[in-house]
């Protein structure tokens, strides 16, 4: 082998070498690249990431907002039916998950314990329904009374003279007590 | 407020009597308290809450077990009357009436919100409506202006919420794919500013062997000049020199042509020629001079021979030469292969090998 054959075959190994380090620096400036793109990703989410802070934020005061001011509206329905609740308090809560989801407590509070609406016995659930039917705007409320106790039954009628509406009730008890104005009793 | 109330039929009793504003029906069971509310209820709304039955004119019927009732109350003088009935054909039709005429839905409704739009509420029917039906009720009866704004502002939070958490979820999916890819990749030693310098390196080494074969192969081209030019002038003189020998030569031979005898003699054996010889003796002056004109000319012949031992010396160092040569540059060979392209060894071996250019 001449002595320019070996040089050229020296340059072809450099040459060679020379073409694994370019390949080199494309793998690094590749790598550059994802690395900058990495970086700026992570900007990004973590830019989002105070921007969802912040949403999630004026979500929750609004949520809380609304609870507040739904607040006040169940306290409004709650003062009319205790207006006419012969003891106890009405119980109306109101809650609204992330989903959307509505939940509606309805019960009665007594010496405070609160029963659901469908926990109320047979006399309590026949007052409970008479005054949730004054809440919710019945102009005549009829009350089927048969289920209520002689007491239950005076003070539920002192509450519902009040009333300017017209009341019907329905009893097969002896009334032993003194029926308040301006209740009529028709025997049937 | 219902002042009267009248009956056919329903539930067997026929009513007829004014109903109080406020009024407690007392008595025993199956007395009519209840038909009594449940007649109002009828008359007013088409169907009977309260009680087990459908809201179809039909059911009705059957829970009752009637073909036929009918209710009217009067409400601030106005008589409102609905009767529904099944024919002998099974057919069950609604009949409505205002004071006793017949009157379509739509004007029995209207009627009816002129006198004050009586409202009997079915509790157990809203109790059983969903919680989100129940709170619409409710609102509906307690409207809370300010909670349609602000549901707006929560539905727009979340939307935001919805969205940003969209975005923070694809930034994260970039970052987990370029991630990925990045850890899929192997990556070389050393910096692009590190690698850059010895590509820069590799470019001079190049560039310097470059110069090398560039410079090797002038002088490469220079011996080969001289080597043609020795050639030629070899070959000049040596047809010089055949040229001349052909000359003396030829001379030689007709000066030896001349002491050939005239005669024609047969010179076939040895006696023959010694007895010419003998008749020819050099010892006359023209004999001599012709011996030494072809001694002359011999000798110039002699000297006209190539220097056959000299040239042979001088392939056989030539040959010494390239073995060397060759020698060094398998060195070279092997400390390139080896990865030494810039050792000192091979630096060395490179200048060795220049010594032997142009000789070899």
């Amino acid at each position: 082998m001449s002595d320019i054959e070996t040089m050229n075959n020296i340059i072809t190994g450099l040459t060679q070498k020379k073409k694994n380090l370019q390949a080199d620096v494309e793998v690094l400036l590749k790598l550059s690249g994802i690395n900058e793109e990495i970086e700026k990703a992570i900007q990004d989410r973590d830019g989002y990431n105070s921007v969802l802070i912040e949403a999630k934020k004026r979500r929750d005061d609004a949520k809380k907002k609304k609870a507040g001011s739904v607040s006040k509206t169940m306290s409004a329905i709650a003062e009319k039916m205790n207006s006419v609740l012969p003891h106890g308090k009405a119980v109306f809560s109101y809650d609204e998950d992330d989903d959307g989801k509505r939940t509606m407590l309805i019960g009665w509070e007594n010496e405070g314990k609160t029963t659901p609406y469908k926990g109320l016995s047979g006399g309590e659930g026949k007052i409970f329904d008479a005054d949730l039917a004054h809440v919710l705007d019945a102009n005549i409320i009829i009350v089927e009374a048969a289920e209520l106790d002689s007491e239950n039954l005076e003070k539920t009628l002192i509450e519902l003279a009040n009333l300017d509406k017209q009341v019907i009730v329905n009893t097969c008890h002896p009334i032993k007590f003194k029926i308040p104005e301006p209740f009529v009793k028709m025997e049937v | 407020m219902i002042t009267h109330i009248r009956t056919k039929g329903f539930k067997g009793l026929d009513i007829d009597e004014d109903i109080p504003d406020k009024v407690i029906y007392n008595g025993k069971n199956r007395s009519g308290k209840s038909t009594r509310s449940e007649a109002i209820a009828f008359a007013i709304l088409g169907h009977v809450p309260f009680s087990l039955t459908g809201k179809l004119p039909s059911d009705i019927l059957d829970s009752f077990g009637t073909d036929s009732i009918s209710s009217a109350v009067t409400i601030k003088g106005v008589e409102f009357g609905r009767k529904i009935w099944r024919n002998d054909a099974g057919k069950v039709s609604t009949s409505l009436q205002i004071d006793k005429k017949r009157a379509s839905a739509d004007i029995f409704s209207m009627a009816l919100g002129r006198v004050g739009a009586p409202k009997i509420v079915d509790v157990s029917q809203f109790m059983a409506q969903s919680d989100a039906k129940k709170v619409d009720t409710l609102f509906d009866l307690f409207p809370n202006p300010e909670l349609s704004e602000i549901d707006q502002e929560i539905s727009n939070a979340k939307e935001d919420v919805s969205r940003i958490e969209k975005q923070k979820d694809g930034a994260e999916s970039t970052i987990t794919r370029l991630t990925n890819s990045k850890n899929a990749i192997e990556k070389p030693a050393g910096t692009i500013a590190e690698i850059q310098a010895s590509i820069l390196e590799y470019d001079n080494k190049i560039a310097y062997v470059r110069e090398q074969i560039k410079q090797d192969e002038i002088k490469e081209a220079e011996r080969k000049a001289i080597i043609e030019g020795e050639r030629q002038e070899r070959e000049r003189a040596e047809k010089e020199a055949a040229d001349m020998r052909v000359i003396a030569e030829t001379k030689i031979n007709v000066i030896e042509e001349s002491f050939l005898p005239d005669d024609e003699i047969t010179l076939k054996t040895d006696e023959d020629w010694t007895r010419h010889n003998i008749d020819n003796m050099p010892d006359s002056p023209e004999m001599a001079k012709n011996d030494r004109i072809i001694s002359g000319l011999e000798q110039q012949i002699s000297k006209l021979d190539p220097p056959c031992i000299e040239f042979e010396n001088f392939d056989q160092k030539k040959s010494d030469y390239a073995i060397v040569s060759d020698s060094i540059l398998t060195i070279i060979e092997a400390l390139t292969g080896a990865g030494c392209e810039a050792c000192a060894a091979l630096v060395v071996a490179k200048m060795e090998l220049k010594k032997f250019k142009g000789i070899s």
